[in-house]
């Protein structure tokens, strides 16, 4: 008999999961790496209170002079395996990952899939970057004297600390900046005193550019004539145009999800139209769905979603968790064997909670009445996972 | 259930965190960023901060593992440290509700879809509010964790007897709060 100490800790065992994606584990471990490998590894300890004060203003002097002096320059890192980034260099995202540039004053740059952008400077809290192509999402850390410029196309954006959406096309020349927290001031072509734009706001631009090229190439001078002074280049005539200067942008799913909004996420597909949303939604979008149907108590639209996952994006993290959590939804439900086929699917494919699936399938057969399958899971268990979090149900089962 | 033994980095991979090799420091999360993340939002029964929590704890242990004498103590060192996080913010969190800093109440990250389980879920953790600190973080490692008394005195650096006495004393408090709350005794007995 089990005493209620102990009943609460397998509820808690088996409720409360902890859940981690491989890109979030990756992220957190990028910020430890940055922020363990800037600080100072031997802790100052005062001795005495004039000895604080000496030391109190040898810091001020210090940091003055690192303010001052150029070469402090801000490190940062670039992708999940947090490889030292170098200044100047091109750092392109894939086509179907986000690309994470981490500085070690905490602010980083997640280049969207596709996009690419470059650090052309760093400086004691200031950094100079380019986006060539594509979107970035910047979370820019405030504190004072910090200072980032970056530019994209003929636009650049002057910011002290916010969190923002950058996307630049070169083709179409089209700029657009997004807001979600703070104020920044955008510049480039019609608007070169700047325009403000804070808070959610949304500020789209685009430039139309017309060369003339009407005019004949110079003819070549004689070699005995005396050389001309190099020209000057034909300045383009640009039109700009600043259409929408600020206009509020729906939020994403995912930023409703983290609200907890599940009802807009679910009344927003059905808008779209669920086919049509199935059919079209992001990896991101659809994960998104799941949750907010799951969660509003609508399993048979969460399940659709997730195998649209699984069908859509087959082969990625993304239709691996979904297994996962479809076998969640099936063992909630009473469904067992289909629950134990789902987990068997997200451990074959090899997914980062394999101990907790194997549990689970392993405490799904178990409910399901099979003996013999049941105890061959909790040997295979205490084989893989002997420290896992079912470690101990699993010697229960295979003593 | 005894601490990973095979998370316990070698000598070598002990003496590169202490200088800070940034291929070291990864490899220190991989090991433990799983187990400390999960202890810390069981401990405290949701995932808030946790992520902060989790750097704040690598960082001491990063910052400390120079002063550590035996490699094959380093799975109770480390847990030791989370320990340390995990009872100073219970506190933290106990002082911001007592002052209405913090409005937000401890609901776990319980499944939205079982109404029983969350409110089971709720309850529980309101329960563990009344122990103290202390007594609330022994009894999730031990009863949810099922860390060893062994590898607990380790990381608390305790004697066995001690941690047996506090443990008895935070299972006596928390049965004795389960006792007055019927919904939640229902809960628990709900699988058995």
């Amino acid at each position: 008999m089990l005493t209620d100490s102990e009943l609460a800790g397998r509820a808690l065992r088996e409720h409360v999961t902890v859940e981690t994606s491989a890109t979030a584990h990756a992220i957190e471990r990028a910020r430890l790496v940055t922020a363990a490998t800037t600080r100072p590894s031997d802790p100052w300890r005062p001795v005495a209170v004039t000895a604080f004060l000496a030391a109190a203003l040898a810091l001020v002097v210090v940091l003055w002079q690192r303010w001052q002096t150029p070469q402090d320059a801000m490190a940062f890192t670039v992708g999940p395996d947090v490889r030292a980034g170098e200044v100047g260099l091109y750092y392109a995202a894939t086509a179907d990952a986000a690309l994470p540039l981490r500085f070690s004053d905490g602010s980083t740059v997640a280049v969207q899939p596709s996009g690419g952008v470059r650090v052309q400077r760093t400086g004691n809290r200031q950094v100079a970057l380019f986006v060539e192509t594509g979107r970035a999402r910047f979370d820019v850390v405030h504190r004072d004297g910090t200072k980032w410029e970056v530019a994209a196309g003929p636009y650049s954006v002057s910011v002290t600390g916010t969190a923002f959406d950058l996307m630049w096309n070169p083709e179409t020349r089209s700029f657009e900046l997004a807001m979600r927290s703070g104020s920044v001031t955008v510049r480039g072509p019609g608007i070169e005193s700047g325009v403000v734009v804070k808070d959610t706001e949304r500020f789209a631009s685009r430039v139309t550019v017309d060369v003339d090229r009407a005019k004949p190439p110079a003819a070549v001078p004689p070699a005995s004539a005396a050389p001309e002074p190099p020209r000057s280049p034909q300045p383009e005539r640009v039109k700009t145009s600043v259409e929408t200067p600020v206009e509020k942008p729906a939020p994403s799913w995912t930023e409703l999800l983290a609200k907890g909004d599940y009802a807009s996420i679910v009344r927003a597909a059905e808008e779209r139209g669920i086919d049509q949303a199935i059919a079209d939604a992001s990896a991101d979008e659809l994960r998104a769905l799941a949750d907010a149907a799951r969660f509003s108590g609508r399993p048979a639209l969460a399940q659709r979603a997730l195998l649209a996952v699984r069908s859509r994006f087959a082969g990625t993290k993304a239709a691996t968790g979904a297994a996962f959590v479809i076998g969640r939804m099936a063992d909630t439900s009473g469904d067992l064997r289909s629950a134990v086929t789902w987990y068997d699917r997200y451990l074959a494919e090899g997914g980062p909670l394999a101990a907790e699936a194997a549990g689970r399938k392993m405490v799904a057969l178990r409910r399901a009445g099979d003996a013999a399958a049941s105890r061959a899971a909790a040997v295979e268990y205490l084989q893989r996972f002997p420290t896992g979090p079912y470690a101990r149900q699993a010697r229960e089962l295979a003593p | 259930m005894p601490l990973p033994r095979g998370r316990n980095p070698d000598a070598v991979l002990l003496r590169e965190i202490v200088e800070g090799r940034p291929t070291a420091i990864a490899e220190l999360f991989d090991r433990y960023g799983g187990l400390v993340r999960r202890m810390l939002t069981r401990t405290l029964g949701n995932a808030h901060d946790v992520d902060d929590l989790a750097q704040e704890t690598f960082l001491t242990v990063i910052r400390r593992c120079r002063t550590l004498r035996d490699v094959n103590a380093f799975d109770s060192f480390v847990i030791g440290i989370a320990i340390r996080v995990a009872k100073n913010e219970v506190r933290k969190r106990r002082l911001r509700r007592l002052v209405g800093l913090d409005q937000a109440n401890d609901v776990a990250a319980a499944p939205s879809h079982d109404p029983v389980a969350r409110e089971g879920i709720r309850r529980l953790y309101r329960a563990l509010d009344r122990l103290d600190a202390g007594s609330r973080v022994l009894f999730v490692l031990r009863h949810v964790e099922e860390l060893e008394l062994t590898e607990l005195a380790k990381a608390e650096n305790c004697s066995l007897a001690t941690v047996k006495r506090r443990l008895a004393r935070a299972d006596q408090r928390f049965e004795s709060i389960a006792a007055g709350d019927p919904l939640l005794r229902t809960f628990l007995r709900r699988n058995t």
